[in-house]
């Protein structure tokens, strides 16, 4: 706009001055409502409607309405308007700071486009490069809305001495440089080449139809659709990795290499804590191909391009993770195990501190999967982990080490054993079954005799996997005298154990427990009695089998019906003793 | 010596001494690089004039000599402290190269007058001979107020050395060359550059009045009368273009002292110089050609960021991907402040271990953006310049060496395009004039279809023209002019609109009408080697 369109100074003072500071807070409230508010809602509409209603009572009066924006200030002609120091106050807050120094709405402006503009500066800034206010109103293009951004006002904002350019930028050979790594084809003969066929082209050109420099509608849309291969952000930034791939790949100096990875270790970070596990996922894996791949890299170079590979995340980072991890329907959680898998065993602790934080089930569940493998090849990494306050954790990673089989890792799990938490103890336990390891049966037998009932049942079940060697723990534990007070469902539990283990040698035992004894020659309870059946069952053979067909003509109802119960399940299980 | 007054004097003397030298140095490379419209050019001109000015009240003249590499304040040589020893060295350098021996100023002055000399002194770098009298002359003919002599003259003056208190009393001890008091209607009938290149502002008040609003016929005869405030069009360009100069500048100084650069700028630079080259794109590339003459170094990163946006244009990118191409090109050479100092000076041909260091400038440049920008996308447009601008079309050659699946993206096939015709469009250190542009394109032409894009190649030529804009040319009436605008008619490629330069008239001139016997008026005869250009023409042209 010409300098002529101001509003004229007097006409200010006479005037517009009020009514400019009324439209001006108003402004600044409508793009501060925009951020409280959602679309449509009542208060809203009503500031739009309010600013919209000023701003024209302005354009009649004097035109075209210009505001400056300093420091906490917008100025009308060097008059402070309005004076608001928040940073993160869309007016004049943020419009400062995202480099915007003046605003000139001009007649013709409508709601609709006023809204439009209210809804851009009163977003919350994200702080990237791209969407600084100047950007986006440049990009926006607003028909009746003008700006100017610093960068307009060289020699104020962006100060520059070129007595303090460096000598050798100054220099007069300093474009020697480019012509000749240009020239780097013969020159001359080059340019005669081009020469002779403009020479050519100038006896020729006005008797051709003069295709000669134009690019045809199908060329120009082949380049064009070079730009259209990136299908929104996701892709581009897929795009982008590849071009840094390019990048890393043509760099043969360490310290250029150490910088990148550097400098990817950043970027990996980023996409991470963006939710762009796919994209953090590529890094990784340029990393780690780089970094084990490349024969002519140095061991230090090959430490530079793997150490981001360890993820080393801080605290919030871990945070912002956790919450995408959780979000229904998680896209981020597609990609984990992939990321995981591209990283190195090194990024363990990052991911233990993860699992110590997620929530959800299934989110657990998958991170769970995705570190199995390196619980396996590095279970040292987990261990400091089973020392943790938080008992679900160390029962998480209990679980994972039991998985692994990996017996480095029984004496991490032996000491888990002494947690205060029974769920902890139970998968601790489980987890040493699981372990290849010369004590762990030991101390599943020994467990069998441990205070907490549910631990105990839990040694009683594991003890299966053990068979024969087994058979001397239960059985003991049976005959024990206390083992008639135990609750039934940890008496059945060894019961059944028992006749796993032992097979037909545990019939004698189990048949003598179903005996009547005492002065009055009683049955055992009924529940009792229908554990031993579940245990002969699980014995099997024809000796148990008969004791059940025999037990299936009992008096009690309820005793013939799990005796049955039991006879098929015996069959189920061992079908040649049916036969 | 030991006097305490001739010590309070002599320290006097030194400080406005020094003062006037950091102010006449910072006003010259400013006003070279941004033209007096731009805010730190108009700002550095002001602190020039008050500096003369300060002089001039306070000794009664401003008298500055050049004895061998010396600087003298009116009979003092000047010692300056290490830390202005390089801006005093610096000052005394463009003087002697020059053969200036002696510049005198007897009266204060405006803006106007000082922009002149400073513009005068930009155009004749002083390499061929009789720079002095061709300087002396040109201010002459201003009517401008500071006088040049040589260096013999000013050793033949008498009184020169031991009167130094007699001097700062009685400054008539020494000779006052050509003292000639300046009016307002003096400064501004007598200064070219009033309008040229600069918008509002620095010059071309007082005098220039209503008559200089327009321009007829008579005017377009008379060089002088021409003068006329730039357009509002035409000064919106230079902004842009100042912007995105001081711009590159910052960051080229920025990466060289390995300081963190802050991209937005360079962002909304880029934006600018496009709103502008959707305008009106013949105009930027003309006047970023002309403007450039004398200073590749910081105005190839901005002529590669117009002619890759210009080539986008024409090939239909939108807005936003023109943006993101100018950021693509503004930074495609970031690399080279990495490229060691002694192999920027050198001035004969690399060995190949010197090669070897420059080609690796792409690589070193991706790297500093990347370390920068991370990777956003704004960086991503900015590496593709960066990183690809020296390889070739066909993939497999140029540098850095790629991987044998990596093919140049179309952002980096423009730029290696731009560059290279802008590069090769610079003097040569054994030439002493700009080469033709023309020879710039034969050159891009001669190389076949695996260098650059055949499809992008023919329409650059499009948008530039046979005869690039900006070109100087021979005509067949014997005048020369520089190529204006290219002709939508690709027909009509020959036969570009230019304006004529002095001798005669200057104007616009359209190639391709034809007289009453059907003949062209006028044709190109040649492509002649660039000349830097009175700031006038500049009008004419953008």
């Amino acid at each position: 706009m010409p300098p002529s369109d101001l509003p004229h100074r007097d006409a200010l003072d006479e005037f517009a001055s009020p009514e400019l500071r009324r439209a001006v807070l108003i402004l600044a409230r409508a793009a501060k409502s925009v951020r409280l508010y959602p679309a449509g809602s009542d208060v809203r509409t009503r500031f739009v409607r309010d600013l919209m209603a000023a701003f024209e009572e302005l354009f009649e009066q004097i035109g075209p309405i210009r505001l400056t924006f300093g420091k906490g200030q917008v100025l009308v002609d060097q008059e402070v308007v309005l004076q608001h120091d928040g940073r993160d106050e869309p007016v004049p807050g943020r419009l400062y700071w995202d480099g915007v120094r003046e605003l000139c709405f001009v007649p013709g402006l409508d709601e609709a486009e006023l809204t439009e503009f209210l809804e851009l500066i009163g977003s919350p800034s994200t702080g990237s490069e791209q969407d600084d206010l100047a950007t986006l109103l440049w990009a926006r293009r607003f028909p009746h809305i003008e700006h100017v951004a610093l960068d307009a006002l060289v020699g104020t904002d962006l100060t520059f001495d070129p007595l303090s350019i460096p000598e050798e930028l100054g220099s007069p050979s300093f474009d020697q440089v480019d012509v000749q790594m240009h020239e780097s084809v013969d020159p001359q003969a080059a340019a005669a080449a081009g020469r002779a066929f403009l020479d050519d082209l100038r006896t020729t050109v006005e008797d051709s139809n003069l295709e000669v420099f134009q690019v045809s509608s199908d060329e120009r849309a082949f380049l064009l659709a070079e730009l259209h291969g990136a299908e929104g952000p996701a892709q581009a930034r897929l795009e982008l990795i590849e071009l840094v791939r390019a990048i890393v790949a043509a760099e043969t100096d360490a310290t250029g290499l150490s910088e990148l990875a550097r400098i990817l270790g950043n970027g990996l970070r980023r996409f991470i804590v963006e939710g762009d596990l796919a994209a953090a996922r590529e890094v990784a894996a340029l990393l780690r191909e780089n970094a084990e791949s490349r024969p002519d890299l140095d061991a230090p170079t090959r430490a530079a391009l793997a150490a981001p590979l360890r993820l080393p995340l801080e605290d919030r980072d871990i945070d912002t993770l956790v919450e995408l991890l959780e979000q229904p329907s998680s896209a981020a959680l597609a990609y984990v195990a992939e990321l995981i898998a591209s990283l190195t065993a090194e990024s363990t602790p990052t991911w233990c501190e993860v699992l110590g934080r997620l929530q959800t089930p299934t989110a657990r569940r998958r991170l769970l999967e995705a570190l199995a493998p390196y619980a396996s090849s590095r279970p040292e990494l987990f261990e400091p982990f089973l020392r943790d306050r938080r008992w679900y954790l160390v029962r998480n990673v209990a679980l994972l080490l039991g998985r692994s089989g990996e017996p480095r890792a029984f004496e991490a799990l032996q000491m888990v054993l002494r947690h205060p938490e029974s769920r902890v103890r139970k998968e601790a336990l489980r987890a040493i079954s699981g372990v290849d390891g010369a004590g762990a049966e030991g101390i599943v037998f020994s467990t069998l005799r441990d205070p907490d009932t549910s631990l105990r049942r839990w040694a009683a079940h594991t003890c299966v996997a053990f068979g024969g060697r087994a058979t001397p723990h239960l059985e003991a534990a049976i005959r024990a005298h206390e083992f008639a007070t135990r609750e039934m469902g940890e008496r059945a539990a060894f019961l059944e154990a028992y006749g796993r283990a032992a097979r037909d040698a545990a019939v004698p035992l189990l048949e003598s427990l179903l005996e009547p004894r005492g002065l009055f020659r009683a049955k055992p309870p009924e529940p009792l009695r229908a554990a031993l059946f579940d245990a002969l069952a699980a014995a099997g053979g024809a000796r148990a089998e008969s004791t059940l067909l025999a037990q299936s003509h009992d008096r009690s109802p309820t005793i013939r019906s799990a005796a049955r119960s039991a006879l098929a399940r015996l069959a189920r299980e061992t079908p040649e003793a049916a036969a | 010596m030991s006097d305490p007054q001739h010590q309070i004097d002599s320290a006097a003397i030194h400080e406005r001494a020094r003062e006037w030298v950091r102010a006449f140095l910072l006003a010259y490379r400013t006003l070279r690089t941004h033209g007096r419209t731009n805010d730190v050019g108009a700002q550095a001109l002001d602190g020039f004039v008050n500096a003369c000015n300060a002089i001039v009240l306070t000794d009664g003249s401003l008298d500055i000599r050049v004895v061998e590499e010396f600087l003298y304040f009116s009979d003092t040589r000047l010692r300056p402290p290490r830390s202005d020893a390089a801006i005093v060295a610096a000052a005394t350098r463009e003087l002697a190269q020059r053969g200036i021996g002696r510049l005198s100023l007897g009266a204060v002055i405006d803006l106007n007058a000082a922009a002149t000399l400073l513009e005068t002194l930009a155009q004749d770098d002083g390499r061929s001979k009789g720079a002095l009298d061709r300087l002396s002359e040109r201010l002459q003919a201003r009517g401008n107020p500071f006088q040049l002599e040589e260096p013999s003259e000013i050793a033949s003056t008498p009184g020169e050395r031991g009167e130094r208190s007699t001097m700062l009393q009685l400054p008539v001890g020494f000779r006052l060359v050509g003292v000639k008091p300046t009016t307002p209607e003096s400064a501004s009938a007598g200064s070219p550059g009033g309008g040229a290149g600069t918008g509002a502002g620095a010059g071309g008040s007082g005098g220039a009045g209503s008559n200089d609003e327009e321009l007829d016929a008579e005017d377009a005869v008379k060089p002088r009368a021409a003068l006329r405030r730039a357009s509002p069009k035409r000064a919106r360009t230079e902004q842009a273009l100042s912007t995105a100069l001081a711009v590159s500048q910052v960051y080229l100084q920025s990466a060289f002292a390995g300081e963190r650069i802050e991209m937005r700028h360079g962002k909304r630079a880029v934006q600018s110089l496009v709103d502008r080259i959707l305008d009106d794109d013949s105009a930027v590339l003309g006047l970023a050609a002309l403007r450039s003459a004398d200073n590749y170094t910081f105005h190839h990163g901005v002529n590669v960021c117009v002619l890759s946006i210009a080539l986008g244009k024409r090939l239909g990118l939108p807005r936003e991907r023109l943006a993101e191409l100018g950021v693509a090109a503004l930074f495609h050479d970031l690399g080279k402040a990495h490229v060691p100092p002694e192999i920027l000076r050198k001035k004969g041909a690399f060995t190949p271990e010197e090669r070897a260091i420059v080609e690796r400038h792409p690589l070193t440049g991706a790297r500093e953006l990347l370390r920068m920008m991370g990777l956003t996308p704004l960086a991503h447009a900015a590496l593709l310049g960066c990183f690809e601008h020296h390889l070739w079309f066909d993939g497999a050659s140029g540098y850095p060496r790629v991987s044998s699946g990596h093919r140049p993206s179309l952002f980096g096939r423009i730029v290696a395009i731009a560059d290279c015709f802008d590069a090769l469009s610079t003097k040569r250190v054994y030439m002493k004039e700009r080469p033709p542009r023309a020879d710039a394109l034969a050159y891009l032409l001669g190389q076949g279809e695996s260098k650059f894009d055949p499809r992008l190649l023919r329409l650059f030529v499009n948008m530039v023209g046979v005869y690039p804009i900006g070109s100087e040319v021979q005509l067949a009436s014997g005048r020369t002019a520089i190529v204006k605008r290219i002709p939508e008619d690709a027909s009509l490629s020959f036969h570009p609109i230019v304006v004529t330069l002095p001798p005669g008239p200057i104007g616009e001139l359209d190639l391709s009408e034809r007289g009453v016997d059907g003949r062209y008026v006028d044709e190109i005869t040649s492509a002649l080697p660039l000349h830097t250009l009175d700031p006038m023409v500049l009008d004419f042209v953008a």
